[in-house]
């Protein structure tokens, strides 16, 4: 077990680099001279001299891969440098001014898949093929046809517009997570139901079910000590993966309902040319993705005899 | 002690919209069994013998006819004698929860009947009755062979001191070497624990060592049925089949 870390741990340092010089790249290779864009945004006219002394200024008439070093050092100290749009403003304290209102939102959006789809997922595997099951097919199959951003516009048309119960965007309101964090997590619950549902009536024909039925085993018991929690076991790569996801998925969900978190960051930066801050953004979420995939993977193998070395 | 009575099941085709799409699986099986006997059933694959075994441990209900033990339905049985009925299946890798240690395999079903005291000296025993080695009692199931994992399998079986065992097919996936092993484990406790046995196979030797009285399923009904000792006299073409294939039986 413990080896098995290790070696986990250390496969992740490379994969950390990889990332980092790929969010280096990538803004490297848009078509457009950052010490210009820099000007331009502080409505500077960008004249040669200006670019030059810009270029100057950004360190960008060093070779390639010095560059790449220096921002690699200094990120390593969380030194992301500062916005082009507003140069006062450092970029983590941009980040770490929005992430909070995003970890709110992708938490509690968790919290309802968690506590809606296992329930739903179950009673549709314990009640196979009754009504109760079709309809929830039925909806599920609408959830993962309707992108979310049209779910969200649809719930503001409704709670917002027509019945005035919820506020339509910001998180300033009392309630006003609610219409995001249920739009943002509707897709998910459909994925969960599905994959709850199938994985239940799975492990509910395998034999060791048929053997606790013969025995007189209580179909409750049956389902709870044995098809559930292997059920679920299996679930779990899946849901690691989706925290990231729901952590990164914001970004349509935060414009549409006016939510002040990174993923609204991410977008106004974009519009803006803001480089340095969705540098930032990339490499926190490759890092992120990174460090769910090994908790996953650590929980994983913990919960699986199977894949444990043999002794 | 098994009665079954004029027992008819019958599935709808997949993908099938009128009820009259239905394959027979089973049509009008009788057949009884005594206390302490032993009943091979033996067909091809497509014959029933699995659907049968599935009526007779409640898993399934039959559209016609009745399934009794002891004179009682089987659900009222086996609510009276919890745990005197139990099964050994072909495919011992999904028979046992894969996140179960052996220990726990073996005495789940006795701590069904409330927590016990010495129960791993239980299991212990219990492993010894199979010829296990009690060091399994902390492995997976994934660390054990096929030989290993199916008389964990009967031990988990004769747990709670059952009186009725089905054998379904319990042999049928493991080497030939091994087949022997477990038949000769089979036969002692049967003897010392004084079992019933409905043992489903389709390989007429291993009946043919084990059994008191053989039924041939073909196509969902009884073709056939004889003490194991005038096997030879067999009437029926199946089972001729059967027996000419099986050279080292004839001689």
């Amino acid at each position: 077990m413990g080896k098995y870390i290790i070696k986990r741990i250390l496969i992740v340092l490379p994969m950390m680099l990889a990332v980092s010089f790929i969010a280096f790249v990538l803004i490297n290779l848009i078509p457009a001279e950052p010490a210009e864009v820099a000007l331009r945004v502080n409505d500077i006219i960008p004249t040669e001299e200006a670019i030059e002394g810009m270029r100057e200024e950004l360190g960008l008439n060093k070779p390639y891969f010095q560059r790449y070093f220096d921002w690699l050092r200094n990120v390593l100290r969380l030194d992301f440098g500062n916005s082009y749009v507003n140069k006062n403003r450092t970029v983590i304290g941009e980040i770490s001014r929005s992430l909070p209102a995003t970890l709110e939102l992708a938490t509690v959006s968790l919290f309802i898949v968690i506590f809606v789809s296992i329930p739903i997922g179950v009673l549709c595997a314990v009640f196979k093929d009754s009504i109760f099951d079709r309809i929830v097919r039925l909806l599920i199959f609408i959830g993962t046809a309707m992108p979310n951003y049209w779910i969200g516009i649809l719930l503001i048309w409704l709670f917002a517009v027509k019945l005035e119960v919820l506020p339509t965007g910001g998180n300033k309101e009392e309630g006003a997570i609610i219409l995001p964090a249920i739009a943002l997590s509707l897709t998910y619950i459909s994925t969960y139901v599905r994959l709850i549902r199938n994985n239940m009536l799975e492990n509910m024909t395998e034999n060791y079910v048929f053997y606790a039925k013969v025995r007189g085993l209580k179909e409750r018991k049956i389902i709870l000590k044995h098809v559930l929690r292997n059920s679920l076991q299996s679930s779990i790569t899946a849901l690691g993966m989706s925290v990231v996801q729901l952590v990164s998925g914001t970004v349509v969900i935060e414009n549409i309902f006016s939510w002040p978190g990174v993923g609204r960051l991410c977008i106004s930066s974009i519009f803006n040319r803001d480089y340095p801050v969705i540098q930032a953004y990339i490499l926190m979420m490759g890092i992120l993705f990174i460090f769910c995939n090994l908790i996953v993977d650590i929980i994983h193998h913990k919960l699986d005899p199977r894949l444990h070395e043999v002794m | 002690m098994l009665k079954v009575q004029d027992v008819y099941k019958s599935y709808s085709k997949s993908g099938s919209l009128f009820r009259r799409d239905q394959i027979h699986v089973l049509s009008g099986i009788s057949f009884g069994i005594e206390e302490g006997e032993c009943v091979g059933l033996i067909g091809e694959s497509g014959s029933g013998k699995s659907t049968l075994s599935r009526l007779i441990m409640d898993l399934e209900k039959p559209d016609k006819g009745l399934i009794t033990l002891e004179d009682e339905s089987i659900q009222v049985w086996k609510k009276k004698n919890q745990g005197q009925i139990s099964v050994v299946f072909q495919d011992y890798t999904s028979s046992v929860n894969p996140r179960f240690t052996v220990e726990q395999v073996i005495t789940e079903p006795i701590m069904l009947k409330g927590k016990q005291a010495h129960i791993k000296t239980k299991a212990m025993q219990l492993l010894d009755r199979v010829s296990l080695s009690s060091q399994l009692l902390t492995r997976y199931p994934h660390e054990l062979s096929g030989g290993q994992l199916q008389r964990v399998c009967i031990a988990r079986a004769i747990s709670t001191k059952p009186r009725f065992v089905i054998l379904d097919e319990a042999i049928s996936s493991l080497d030939v070497s091994i087949q022997a092993q477990i038949l000769e484990l089979l036969k002692e406790l049967k003897t010392d624990l004084n079992l019933t046995y409905l043992f489903i196979a389709h390989d007429l030797q291993a009946v043919a060592s084990l059994c008191d009285k053989v039924l041939f399923l073909y196509k969902g009904k009884i073709e056939e049925r004889l003490p194991v000792t005038e096997l030879a006299r067999t009437e029926n073409e199946y089972a001729k089949k059967l027996l000419s294939s099986v050279i080292a039986f004839e001689a």
